[in-house]
């Protein structure tokens, strides 16, 4: 079962006909450019679809881990972060009744963050799902978070899955929201929206128009 | 035996006739299992030329090519072909069996084709040196005759040679498969070892029918056996292993005696947009005494609770669990008592268990007769859990309502009063909660989907996500709205009856559900069948017969041709190349990786872990 663990979670999407999940990426940055990193998957309105699938041997020839296997590779997850130089409180909450996953930890800077996410990510000894070893960039004048999604996804999609893959995301929504200490003054992506005092930053976007480049999930914050 | 094999037996039993020439002195006289082909029928019918046609026969070898050409190479398509399977020496080999008409034009054109042709006791012999199969060409027929090659593994050879190299173990593989070619030509070449002569099988291909499946029970069952025997002989033998060989040989022979004079036959023919089955299972008189009365039919107030109107599909079970109980357990008793050494003991524990085990109470909690049905799909409502952000831009968990199209189905069972003890303790164990006159399946596994067990005062156990059912027609059923009279009658004629309304399933799904490009051809493909209907029981105390008909959308030709035509396009869709070719023009929504938005480091190809090259 070891590194089947993504293309099964894809294949879930991608099976579950009208498959509705949201992703949140809540960033908190002080000035110091320390703070705290949040990721939120709530499968919760494909969980009855989930539990047909995850009753099955196998599907469309891959095989179906158990509750036990899948919780087992979030846990090696929450362990290896928590191993990471810089980053601290890893706490991971698993729920397998409404299918919803919360991983949140501190980092000390961002260079550790971004240490720590390429560093995990590259620990699964798949190159192909390694995230770039600069994702965030700070300055103290401007935060920029770089393009990844659509570029990691489709990288990790066979080319037979993403016509299905497109059909079914019709519900899936992506929200990134960042939390900074200093009032934004600019942002260099249009859908992004400012709130509270100009010191939250939300980009909220279907997911099918990451995948179709409609929305970009890059952004520079300015201060 | 190789895919060359495996096209060519298709191959042949779609292109080989009627007006049988007798071929059963070629088949092998132990033969248990034989297809046979009404080749006239089939090749009239279809025709070679819309065969050849096809995707999955272009890539056809020259073997092949030969027998597409068959007018011109000597085969005879005016007579019936066979497929056999026999057990020799415990291990598996398959046949076939061709007429022909012209042997000299035959042999030049193999002759072509093959590595090595020998001439053996006047008959003569082709096959290829790294190959699991060979032909016998004699004046009439042409036997093709593919084995399964001996386990053979270079790891297992180098645990008793550790100097042996790959290249090494190569060369005595080939050699070992060479003698093994060779024991089976010797075999195919006796005379002792033909002739198959049974009347159960003289009566099966007697039938009108394009193709018929003859399996004689008893005498396959024993090459099973040896077969079986084989796979756990095959190298050390444990004692654990002999023990447990005694005890499965015992019991294996003790089951044969049931299996005496057993055989199966079907018959299928391909009519126009029609495909009709047939199929009876003759037991022996000693299976038929233990296990009569076990087929039944079903308890028509079963069907109140099935809603007609929108039905896709139906499944009806029609057992007598009394019976069924009884005689299982006798029959246990009597295999288990033919175990040496355990086999008193054995019968002791059956003779204990009869006097403590309640068989009509637990007949009667479960009669053995249900329904299950799949309607139309309706809008359930669904909860589930939102992350929303609050006045300070928090996300906080929100519980919210959707409405979903699911598939209604209905489960009824006939039961007793008893049934009540075990939703008693369903109750009591939190899985199910009690609600007004039926029950709530509480299980987290079904996630919040409604689910609902409910006892009527009938004694029909129902579990169904069917609302109505549930809450507004437990006391009523669904009456006029029940599924139809004709259908009812064709459920209490049959113990096993299955009807799907294919176009219907196929029109749902199409409307309800979004569908990939590929999906959505592949149900197009698919929607050429229109109704699919299996029904089976007994027609006299030794004879199950089953009915089968797959309805097709009218193609004005041979339902056959409308099936490999379907099976074709299928494989051009499963097969990349071809697929890609059909697609070129079609926009791929992701495109590759772009290094405008950032660099990422250049992302190798897929690095998979080597397997050893020694390993099987």
């Amino acid at each position: 079962m070891r590194n089947k663990i993504i293309p099964f979670l894809l294949l879930i999407l991608s099976f579950s006909l009208t498959s509705c999940f949201d992703v949140i990426e809540d960033v908190t940055i002080h000035e110091n450019g320390s703070g705290s990193f949040k990721f939120i998957g709530n499968l919760s309105q494909s969980a009855s679809r989930i539990n047909t699938i995850l009753s099955l041997d196998s599907l469309n020839g891959q095989p179906v881990p158990s509750k036990a296997e899948i919780g087992a590779h979030i846990d090696r997850f929450r362990d290896r972060m928590a191993q990471q130089a810089g980053i601290s409180n890893v706490v991971v909450n698993k729920d397998f009744d409404k299918y919803i996953l919360t991983i949140s930890f501190d980092f000390k800077d961002m260079n550790s963050l971004n240490q720590a996410l390429h560093n995990v990510s590259e620990s699964y000894n798949k190159k192909r799902y390694t995230l770039p070893k600069t994702l965030y960039s700070y300055d103290g004048n401007s935060l920029e978070r770089k393009e990844l999604f659509h570029s990691f996804l489709s990288t990790l999609i066979a080319k037979g899955q993403k016509d299905q893959l497109n059909t079914n995301l019709g519900g899936a929504s992506y929200t990134s929201v960042f939390r900074l200490d200093k009032k934004v003054t600019k942002v260099s992506n249009t859908k992004a929206t400012l709130a509270k005092d100009n010191t939250i930053v939300i980009l909220r976007t279907p997911i099918a128009d990451v995948l179709t480049k409609k929305t970009l999930l890059s952004n520079t914050i300015y201060f | 035996m190789n895919i060359r094999a495996g096209l060519l037996g298709g191959l042949l039993l779609a292109s080989a006739p009627l007006m049988a020439q007798n071929l059963n002195k070629e088949l092998p006289k132990n033969t248990p299992l034989v297809i046979s082909a009404n080749g006239k029928e089939l090749s009239e019918n279809i025709g070679l030329d819309k065969l050849t046609k096809l995707e999955m026969f272009k890539d056809a070898d020259s073997t092949l090519q030969i027998l597409f050409n068959s007018e011109e190479s000597g085969i005879d398509l005016k007579a019936n072909s066979h497929l056999f399977v026999e057990v020799v020496d415990s291990a598996l080999t398959m046949g076939l069996v061709v007429p022909v008409t012209d042997a000299k034009t035959l042999e030049d054109a193999l002759e072509g084709v093959f590595e090595v042709s020998d001439k053996v006791k006047g008959k003569k012999v082709f096959y290829d040196k790294e190959d699991e199969m060979f032909l016998i060409l004699s004046k009439k027929s042409l036997r093709l005759v593919g084995f399964m090659p001996e386990k053979d593994s270079y790891y297992t050879a180098r645990r008793e040679n550790k100097e042996l190299t790959y290249e090494q173990w190569e060369e005595q593989k080939a050699d070992r498969l060479k003698v093994q070619r060779d024991k089976y030509i010797a075999y195919s070449l006796n005379k002792k070892n033909l002739g198959l002569k049974d009347e159960t099988f003289d009566e099966v291909v007697k039938e009108d029918a394009d193709l018929s499946l003859w399996v004689n029970v008893e005498k396959g069952y024993p090459q099973i056996q040896a077969f079986q025997a084989n796979i756990i002989q095959d190298g050390y033998v444990s004692r654990s292993d002999r023990q447990y060989l005694e005890i499965t040989t015992a019991i294996q022979e003790r089951l044969l005696t049931y299996y005496k004079g057993s055989y199966n036959a079907t018959w299928i023919n391909f009519e126009e947009d029609e495909i009709t089955l047939r199929s009876k299972q003759v037991s022996s008189e000693k299976l038929a005494d233990l296990t009569e009365g076990v087929h039944t039919s079903v308890d028509p107030k079963l069907f109140n609770y099935i809603k007609g109107d929108d039905l896709l599909g139906v499944v009806a079970l029609a057992l007598d669990n009394k019976v069924l109980f009884k005689s299982t357990a006798s029959l246990y008793r009597d295999l288990m008592s033919a175990v040496p050494e355990y086999g008193e003991k054995a019968v002791s524990v059956f003779d204990l268990l009869d006097i403590v085990v309640d068989e009509d109470a637990i007949g009667s909690l479960l009669k053995g007769d249900a329904i299950l049905a799949v309607n139309d799909l309706r809008e359930f409502e669904m909860t589930y859990t939102d992350f929303e952000m609050d006045e300070n831009y928090n996300f906080t968990e929100v519980e919210k309502t959707k409405t979903e199209k699911l598939p209604v189905f209905t489960l009824a069972v006939n039961t007793s009063k008893d049934i009540q003890l075990v939703l008693n303790a369903l109750k009591a164990f939190e899985l199910i909660k009690e609600d007004k006159g039926y029950y709530r399946v509480e299980n987290k596994e079904v996630g919040k989907l409604p689910l609902y067990l409910a006892f009527t005062k009938d004694m029909t156990l129902l579990f169904t996500n069917d609302e109505e059912l549930v809450k507004n027609r437990l006391e009523t059923g669904y009456q006029d709205l029940a599924v139809s009279k004709e259908q009812q009658q064709a459920i209490l004629d049959n113990s096993i009856y299955m009807n799907f309304d294919a176009n219907a399933i196929e029109e749902t799904v199409k409307e309800n559900f979004p569908l990939s490009n590929k999906d959505k051809e592949e149900l197009e493909q698919m929607a050429v069948i229109e109704h699919v209907t299996l029904k089976g029981k007994m027609v006299s105390k030794t004879v199950f017969e089953y009915q089968g008909n797959i309805k097709l959308e009218e193609q004005n030709q041979s339902s056959l041709l409308t099936i490999l035509e379907i099976t074709d396009k299928l494989y051009r869709m499963s097969n990349p190349v071809m697929a890609a070719e059909a697609e070129d023009t079609e926009q791929i929504y992701i495109e590759e990786e772009s290094t405008e938005e950032y660099e990422m480091e250049e992302a190798p190809a897929v690095e998979e872990e080597a397997e050893p090259a020694y390993e099987d």
